[in-house]
């Protein structure tokens, strides 16, 4: 077991490095001069000295992995440099907009949780019957519109025709719920889907007979199905929270909050492959990290279950 | 002759083939007998060209027989498996299922492969009209049939039947094995049949081995009555398909 | 397999409503009462009339025929994006699957490394990189998406390869090419119809998603997505403005969702 966690935890330090590469290769992909774009916020009409001079500032003619290499260990850090744009440290811009974000994620992950195992134990149980279908459809149209236009709609009916919740603002928690609620809303649909056939799963399989045939209690049994079912759910609920934060940015523009999602966009725009940079990179640490949460708490609940997504055994 | 020289295969520690030395007479019916577990299968798999020895040689013809020049002596022998609906692809309709073979590996043009098609189905009595019929939409005799044409269809001189007739039930069987004894006699083709079935190893063989974990401990030539076996474990088996036949009566 | 599908309600449903879909978008020059791009400051959000079906937006273009051409704007930035995931991955996840070994191991380890970054960043990051925004936003899809798309491929094709049928295949003188191609490719095919009719629609809610941003298509592109641009600001005052391009994306997305799991109950009929 000790054993298993130590090379996942490898393989986490392989992929986290080449998250960081790839990061760096996309933005340097970018065919917009930074060195050009700054010179002219600073000098209006740079000449090519001037130009030359903030590229040397910026170390941008440095060869590429050595600037890499610079950019990942002052990274390491938690030193990103500055903003092309604004001038001012990332690192401050940063912590500021992982506040509202982060508790949307979280509040999202509550809600999705909320709505995915009532729900996919409902559909299971009544398989078939009225309420799994409904829950069913239903399905099928919240997974078929982005999850900015559930907002809106959300805004339509309880900020605006009744004034429970204000349109903007990301102050105390009250602010999030209607957000949450729009980020969550779609990714139950699919989660309930996957409860549900883990679920049945379980119920039909061999040794839920054998365990009613040994006369064990229907609430153990729910509990032994639990453990089978839940890891997939875990999964994606993990899954969900990383694309939450990476997508956060449609979701932030509806409700005005000035999250990292925003953040993100807003560098795109102006072309400040720093912030770019610096965005891209904590997003996917999160992500993978949660991830590999996910995978830890499933190796809790059952230590026994092979992966299957890893089809490395063909 | 297709023969095994000393041949031992392991999986893990599992020895299932332990340096096994037996050949496959060309025109006549060699039968390996022996419970699940005994290493026939996997006996089977090698003589068919689907798995290497870990030691030990195959030999087709006195030449020794290599994964890659498999592709030249896949034509000379073919398999039967035990499950046909599982051998068969699904999206297939029968008659393109023997249709491959004809135009791959006896590069047959259009209207020969037509008429030996006809042939192949009279010879084992698979029903013309179901030709174009999914092979899904068979049923399980229907399908063993179309195995066993696709086989032939190869003109091979060998063709293995791992447990092809265990799924069966009994009359078919018969009508199955009877058909093949038939067939036998017209063509030059030497039958290797594994099974667990001494009655349908009595019924076919010309060379009766008996196998039992991984090693063969006695050999029949022309077995007459289940009293020509020997060894003690052969007798034992003898003795299990009696009390089998005693307790069906009725 | 046909029959099947024309057996199931939910299947015939989606078909009829991606048919539709398919329709306006060629046919959308003949639907669209008017110009979609024409600029009528005079008559901005103006009331549904004869003229203007659904009203005007705050631009004074008719609503109407935006939302017709919004269908040609997205399906076309959509489909090629399929397309293209489509392609790689089937062309990916087959060969390596297939010849297994090394080639596979290190497709896994890649692929690993691809997932680790959600797809929304990946496309985010790449879609300024081209001079024409919908190639942009095609290459940037595409290249976020083939991953998952890959490893669900190869799963297929591997459990595919492994069953017994594919021994009698070789037998009856089969290449590795035929096998693949006559023998696999079929068999896999329903199943992966579903992954790419699903993952039509994922795509065009990704493409509006872009479109809100602001990236990707030019300003006053008639696409769903785009309508919804400053749409904060009508949340009070022309609430429809936001609903209209929704139900669109809805309707869009929901046929091809609805056809595709359709179909999925009819490949895996476990436990549905």
């Amino acid at each position: 077991m000790i054993k298993r966690i130590f090379s996942r935890l490898l393989v986490l330090a392989a992929v986290l490095f080449g998250v960081t590469l790839l990061t760096f290769f996309y933005t340097s992909l970018s065919p917009v001069d930074a060195a050009q774009a700054l010179a002219v916020r600073r000098f209006a009409r740079p000449t090519a000295e001037q130009v030359t001079q903030v590229r040397h500032e910026l170390g941008l003619d440095q060869p590429l992995a050595k600037q890499y290499i610079a950019w990942l260990s002052k990274a390491v850090s938690g030193d990103f440099g500055n903003s092309y744009n604004t001038g001012k440290p990332i690192i401050d811009e940063l912590s500021a907009s992982m506040r509202p974000t982060l508790r949307l994620a979280a509040l999202a992950l509550l809600f999705t949780a909320l709505l995915s195992i009532p729900l996919g134990v409902w559909s299971a149980s009544g398989k078939g019957g009225f309420a799994d279908k409904s829950i069913y459809l239903f399905g099928i149209v919240c997974m078929s519109v982005p999850n900015y236009w559930i907002g809106f709609m959300l805004m339509l009916a309880f900020a605006v025709n009744i004034p429970l919740f204000s349109i903007m603002g990301a102050d105390d928690l009250k602010d999030f719920i209607l957000p949450a609620l729009a980020v969550a809303i779609p990714t139950s649909a699919a989660n309930i889907r996957v409860f549900r056939s883990s679920l049945l799963d379980g119920y039909n399989s061999d040794f839920v007979m054998y365990a009613r045939a040994r006369g064990i209690s229907e609430i153990k049994i729910a509990g032994m199905v639990s453990r089978y079912a839940f890891p997939p759910l875990v999964t994606l609920l993990g899954q969900s929270f990383g694309f939450t934060i990476a997508g956060s940015a449609m979701i932030e523009f509806v409700f005005s909050i000035q999250g990292i999602g925003s953040m993100l966009v807003t560098a795109l725009g102006s072309r400040d492959t720093v912030t770019i940079n610096a965005c891209v990179l904590v997003i996917a640490v999160i992500f993978v990290a949660v991830n590999f949460l996910a995978e830890v708490i499933n190796a809790v609940l059952d230590p026994k279950r092979h992966t299957k997504e890893r089809a490395y055994d063909t | 002759m297709l023969k095994t020289e000393n041949v031992t295969k392991k999986y893990g520690q599992l020895t299932a083939v332990n340096g096994v030395s037996l050949e496959v007479a060309d025109n006549a019916v060699t039968v390996i007998v022996g419970e699940s577990g005994s290493g026939k299968s996997t006996l089977a798999r090698m003589l068919s060209l689907i798995e290497k020895p870990d030691c030990g040689r195959i030999l087709l013809d006195e030449c020794e027989t290599d994964r890659r020049s498999a592709k030249a002596d896949r034509r000379l022998i073919q398999l039967v498996m035990q499950d046909a609906a599982s051998s068969l692809d699904p999206h297939q309709s029968a008659r393109q299922v023997i249709d491959e073979p004809l135009k791959l590996l006896m590069k047959m043009d259009k209207p020969q492969r037509a008429d030996r098609i006809e042939e192949l189905c009279d010879m084992v009595q698979f029903p013309k009209e179901k030709l174009k019929n999914k092979v899904t939409e068979l049923s399980g005799g229907q399908q063993k049939r179309l195995c066993i044409a696709r086989a032939l269809s190869a003109e091979p001189k060998y063709i293995i039947f791992d447990e092809a007739f265990s799924g069966l039930d009994v009359t078919l069987r018969r009508c199955i094995l009877t058909m093949l004894k038939k067939i036998r006699g017209e063509l030059e083709t030497g039958f290797l049949i594994i099974t667990h079935d001494l009655d349908t190893a009595m019924f076919m063989a010309d060379r009766i081995y008996v196998m039992r974990s991984g090693n063969i401990i006695e050999t029949l030539e022309r077995p007459k009555s289940f009293l020509d076996f020997n060894e003690d474990y052969s007798k034992e088996l003898v003795r299990a398909a009696e009390y089998k036949r005693q307790a069906l009566q009725i | 397999m046909i029959h099947k599908i024309l057996r199931k309600p939910q299947a015939v449903i989606g078909l009829l409503m991606m048919l539709t879909v398919f329709a306006v978008m060629v046919f959308a020059p003949a639907f669209a009462p008017n110009d979609p791009e024409k600029i009528n400051i005079m008559q901005k959000f103006a009331e549904p009339s004869e003229k203007y079906p659904l009203g005007t937006d705050d631009m004074g273009r008719c609503i109407a025929s935006r939302l017709i051409y919004g269908a040609r704007v997205s399906m076309s930035a959509a489909l090629p994006t399929i397309a293209a995931i489509a392609v790689i991955s089937v062309l990916l996840a087959t060969v390596c699957a297939y010849i297994g070994g090394i080639v596979d191991r290190l497709f896994v380890i890649v692929s690993d490394i691809f997932m680790a970054l959600p797809p929304f960043l990946v496309a985010m990051t790449l879609v300024g990189l081209f001079e024409s925004k919908a190639l942009s936003i095609v290459i940037s899809i595409a290249a976020a998406m083939w991953v998952w798309n890959a490893q669900v491929v190869r799963t297929y094709v591997i459990r595919e390869k492994n069953k017994p049928y594919i021994i009698t295949c070789r037998m009856s003188g089969c290449s590795q090419m035929r096998i693949i191609m006559r023998h696999i490719i079929p068999n896999i095919f329903p199943h992966l119809l579903v992954l790419y009719s699903t993952g039509l629609s994922g795509v065009i809610i990704m493409i509006s998603g872009y479109a809100f941003l602001g990236l990707g298509f030019e300003t006053g592109t008639p696409e769903w997505g785009a309508m919804l641009v400053g749409a904060n600001k009508l949340v009070f005052s022309h609430p429809e403005l936001i609903v209209y391009p929704g139900l669109c994306i809805l309707f869009a997305a929901a046929g091809f969702n609805l056809f595709g799991e359709a179909l999925r109950d009819i490949c895996d009929p476990k436990e549905n």
